[in-house]
């Protein structure tokens, strides 16, 4: 898998929908730098993609026909970690090991999903769910209206590969969209542990992630304190300056020196 | 690490231009690793020939080493073969010039005490020096001490008898050049 990545590269689409929770943004890129943004409120294009209800036709109106993706916020996707006492070499096998494993815990139908998942290290895999629908319907929609659609992903895996190259390295990042928050950390560039949760508030969102802090904290006995804010809302000043009032000095931001939209796939 | 490559999307189009890139650089480290084997090729095979031919030249010279000894061993064996007859002629000479009556005489008037009487001597002129005699004593110990001195000399003592209250016996023994 990583020769086939590596000599046959995907090609990054020119258009990005970055479809969140209550909102969507159609970003325009050339050779990686964003040249336009357009956001529109109130539209939860997962939804909007599986019923045909509202927002569709805005952001479909906003498209321009050329290759295009879609990138998902953490709320359609189900992450999991599974440490295992040894990865078969096979991918097959391995897959097969790590669908056991999410049988087990999984209560939904796995049919219904789409699942991939990444080697991390020799015994631990990331596994990902999608639902099967999403996919399909993201892409009838967009084969209907003319649009190629070459890239559907997730803004937290699009965080996740950028953070695990940073220099210096984030512990963890939180990626907010509204309520809803994604806390991703990181050990050794790693992948360690990810929890979603939804936050009233700023100060909710701050106290989620300091619990969270601590759960890694005494669970992976790492001390995680530099980290990335990610805020597609833009409130990250409230919730940075919350998180610092609750923290203390205790923990540093760093930035992300990937421009304004870092969960973009490619942007600069 | 493992990069994470996340893309639902069935229809994914290649990076044609980042393929091309890489399938460049990948034909080109072929090209250049191929041209580093043959060049390592060509060096080695040059060296092999280098040490073939030294290797050839070692080979004739010792053909030829050989070749010149085997003609010296054959002139020492022809002269080996003129000289032998020569040395033989030259040490019987030799021999004979060395050959002497009185010395072994000598040797015999010392071993003879009295009371022992010589009545037969023979001595030939040969390198071995055999002499025979016939001795007969008034006493067996004055033979006893006749024997005693001719022991080291190879002594034979053959019919010994005893007639007329004396003791005859014919001995025989080897007196060589080198023990006078």
């Amino acid at each position: 898998m990583g020769l086939t990545a590596f000599f046959l590269p995907e090609r990054l689409p020119r258009q990005v929908v970055y479809a969140g929770d209550r909102h969507a943004e159609v970003v325009s890129l050339s050779r990686g730098r964003i040249t336009g943004r357009r956001r529109l409120e109130g539209v939860a294009l997962a939804e909007a993609l599986a019923d045909g209800g509202l927002g569709w036709a805005e952001v479909m109106a906003e498209l321009r026909p050329v290759e295009t993706g879609i990138v998902f916020s953490a709320s359609p996707f189900i992450y999991n970690l599974f440490d295992f006492d040894r990865l078969p070499w096979s991918n097959k096998a391995c897959g097969e090991l790590v669908a056991w494993r999410l049988q087990k815990i999984f209560p939904g139908d796995l049919a219904a999903y789409d699942h991939r998942f990444f080697r991390l290290d020799r015994k631990r895999v990331l596994s990902i769910l999608a639902p099967r629908s999403l996919r399909e319907t993201a892409e009838a929609r967009f084969r209907e209206k003319g649009v190629p659609l070459t890239f559907i992903g997730s803004s937290t895996l699009t965080l996740l590969r950028r953070m695990q190259a940073a220099r210096p390295a984030p512990d963890f990042f939180i990626e907010s969209d509204g309520p809803a928050c994604t806390l991703l950390f990181q050990n050794r560039r790693t992948p360690i542990y990810i929890r979603t949760f939804r936050g009233s508030s700023p100060a909710d969102a701050v106290e989620e992630t300091l619990k969270t802090v601590a759960f890694v904290r005494g669970q992976y006995g790492i001390e995680p304190r530099r980290y990335w804010l990610i805020d597609h809302r833009d409130s990250a000043a409230a919730l940075a300056a919350a998180l610092a009032s609750l923290a203390g000095q205790e923990y540093t931001r760093l930035q992300s020196g990937l421009g304004e939209a870092p969960h973009i796939p490619g942007s600069r | 690490m493992s990069k994470i490559s996340y893309n639902l999307a069935a229809d994914r189009r290649i990076d044609r231009r980042a393929f091309a890139w890489r399938a460049g650089a990948l034909a080109l480290a072929s090209l250049l690793l191929a041209g580093l084997a043959a060049a390592n090729l060509a060096r080695q095979r040059q060296i092999d020939r280098g040490q073939g031919g030294q290797a050839s030249l070692q080979a004739e010279r010792s053909d030829r080493l050989r070749a010149a000894g085997i003609r010296l061993q054959e002139e020492i064996d022809s002269w080996k073969k003129a000289w032998s007859a020569q040395l033989a002629a030259a040490n019987r000479l030799i021999e004979r010039k060395r050959f002497s009556f009185i010395s072994r005489l000598d040797l015999l008037e010392r071993a003879f005490h009295p009371g022992l009487r010589l009545q037969h001597l023979s001595m030939a002129n040969e390198a071995s020096g055999r002499v025979t005699m016939t001795v007969s004593a008034q006493t067996l110990n004055d033979l006893f001490s006749l024997y005693r001195e001719l022991v080291p000399y190879d002594l034979t003592i053959s019919n010994e008898t005893q007639a007329q209250g004396a003791y005859q016996v014919n001995l025989s023994f080897l007196i060589s050049n080198e023990k006078l």
